[in-house]
């Protein structure tokens, strides 16, 4: 907002003071009057006008940076209706209940749709939660009844609930109520299960474990974790070439911060690669055949950020990976 | 013989578990509902319990039966969440655990609450072999030996399912579950260690291995 955009908005104003200036000036010469006194009124007349419009620019200019100032200020961009005052004058009045009409209609459709989408979660959660009592009955059936095919359906039924896990968290990654728990775990307590759960493919794979202590307290949601570092688990067996193939977890702590960092010797990630390792449907080069679906790694960052985790990945191609997980330090994310 | 009442709508899952824990030796009963089974359920010495029970709500049957009776109740669910988990340690439950669950580790846990039940709380005794949790000592004949927290793991275990042979994985699973990450050739190096030590106060043949699978402590050589 400037002066000359103000004064081509006031432009028929102008135009009409001017008009009748000259009319004036006519009339009053007609009328016999010397030309000096002309000169004076119409002096007069030009100051006033001038002082008006100079009022009238300085008046909407107040107005304009305040309310600039307040909308940038906002973070909440749609709230600017309930900062903005009464309005004065009859446009104004208009301009705010259109805006607040508008907003309004907005509100009911985000209303509309969030619902939609918290129903569609409730839904893949029931449905996870009714689809896994199947599979349960499945794998015991296979425990029940030991066999060679019977072993490998169980690894199947794994595989199935593995799938499923990362639908539901796929669910709750998208979604913006909060509906983790955080609370005091024991680092130790938090790798555990998921160790366990991957146990068949570490000691398949032969693959020598070397877990510290880990005795630190974090906080964090335990379930969540769990599935966060199954995935990195996951990763660290799939991707073994070596050898005396090996996973070492370990915990330190650095400026306050504590990480758990999970490393393994396999066959490591190309330099090139590195900084896509947790994008949406990235899976590498080579890693197609391994039935990578490139949903796993970029879940984990998801999740990672929604409980102030930093997740990272350092690799040298041919000799390992390791992914660290760095908490954040003091309380304040507990609120 | 302790008696085990399975509460569980799915019929596959009640099928099995009564299958699994008739073959463990217990007496098992299954029924998918408080009405009707009151008896069973009350006189049980240990009650599965779905916490989601069709209609019913697992929850609210472990009040009704907390109003009976002090009965154990281990709950069983497909649910992860940490609400539900409270919930039922509030309403009542001794433990907790997720389906897909690994039968030893839900074996492990029936037999753990059990004894915990059962009338010596702080030692279990095999063949004349004491075993005392609190300490981790192992005594016969008026010697005794001091475990480490590892060998104790292991005897423990073993002592849990006396009588029956327990297979290495399960064995492993177990240890896995108490932080232990062993395989099976460190589990046999320590096991031969723990043999030999346990010579020292002539319990050598406390443990038996039964060939191609597992090991076995007390009940007679098959």
């Amino acid at each position: 907002m400037n002066f000359l955009c103000y004064l081509e908005e006031k432009i028929f104003v102008m135009m009409g003071n001017l008009f009748l200036m000259v009319l004036a000036g006519v009339y009053l010469r007609a009328c016999g009057n010397p030309g000096a006194v002309i000169f004076y009124f119409i002096g007069i007349w030009l100051l006033i006008l001038a002082g008006n419009l100079l009022w009238g620019y300085e008046r909407q200019r107040r107005k304009y940076r305040e309310m600039c100032r307040l909308f940038d200020g906002l973070k909440e961009k749609y709230l600017i209706c309930e900062l903005m005052g009464k309005p004065k004058d009859q446009m104004e009045k208009m301009y705010y209940e259109m805006v607040r009409g508008a907003n309004k209609a907005m509100a009911e459709k985000i209303e509309e749709v969030q619902k939609i989408s918290r129903e569609y979660k409730e839904y893949v959660e029931e449905w996870i939660h009714e689809v896994k009592t199947p599979i349960a009955a499945g794998t015991l059936i296979c425990s029940n009844h030991p066999s060679p095919q019977g072993s490998r359906i169980k690894k199947e039924f794994a595989r199935i609930e593995e799938l499923v896990e990362q639908v539901l968290y796929f669910a709750r990654s998208e979604q913006v109520e909060k509906d983790y728990f955080i609370s005091e775990c024991i680092l130790s307590d938090v790798v555990n299960p998921a160790l366990l759960a991957y146990r068949p493919y570490i000691l398949e794979r032969g693959i020598g474990l070397r877990v510290e202590e880990l005795s630190e307290t974090v906080y964090t949601d335990g379930k969540w974790m769990r599935y966060i570092l199954g995935q990195i688990l996951s990763n660290a067996v799939k991707y073994q070439d070596k050898e005396e193939p090996g996973i070492h977890i370990y915990s330190c702590t650095e400026w306050g911060k504590i990480r758990l960092c999970v490393e393994d010797n396999g066959r490591g990630i190309p330099p090139e690669d590195l900084p896509r390792i947790f994008d949406k449907g990235f899976t590498g080069g080579d890693r197609q055949k391994k039935g990578a679906t490139g949903i796993g790694l970029y879940l984990c960052k998801k999740l990672c950020e929604r409980l102030g985790i930093a997740l990272s990945a350092a690799s040298k191609e041919g000799e390992g990976t390791t992914v660290t997980l760095e908490f954040p330090v003091g309380n304040f994310h507990r609120m | 013989m302790w008696k085990i009442t399975i509460v569980e709508d799915d019929e596959g899952i009640r099928r099995e578990l009564k299958e699994h824990f008739a073959g463990q030796g217990f007496a098992v009963t299954a029924c998918d509902a408080w009405e009707g089974n009151e008896a069973i359920i009350k006189d049980a010495d240990l009650v599965l319990l779905d916490i989601q029970l069709g209609v019913q709500n697992g929850l609210s049957l472990c009040r009704k039966i907390r109003r009976e009776s002090a009965v154990p109740i281990l709950f069983v669910t497909c649910r992860d969440s940490e609400e539900d988990e409270l919930t039922a340690i509030r309403s009542g439950g001794d433990d907790f655990i997720r389906k897909p669950y690994s039968l030893p580790v839900l074996t492990a846990r029936v037999r753990r609450i059990l004894q915990r039940n059962s009338q010596a709380k702080e030692s279990i005794t095999v063949d004349g072999a004491a075993l005392n949790l609190v300490f981790g000592v192992i005594e016969f004949q008026g010697k005794s030996l001091e475990l480490s927290k590892k060998e104790l793991q292991i005897i423990y275990f073993l002592f849990l399912n006396q009588g029956r042979t327990v297979a290495k994985d399960e064995l492993v699973e177990y240890l896995w579950e108490n932080k232990w990450y062993v395989d099976e050739n460190i589990l046999n190096v320590n096991l031969s260690r723990l043999r030999k030590r346990l010579g020292e106060i002539g319990l050598g043949d406390l443990i038996h291995t039964v060939p191609k699978q597992g090991y076995r402590a007390g009940g007679e050589p098959e």
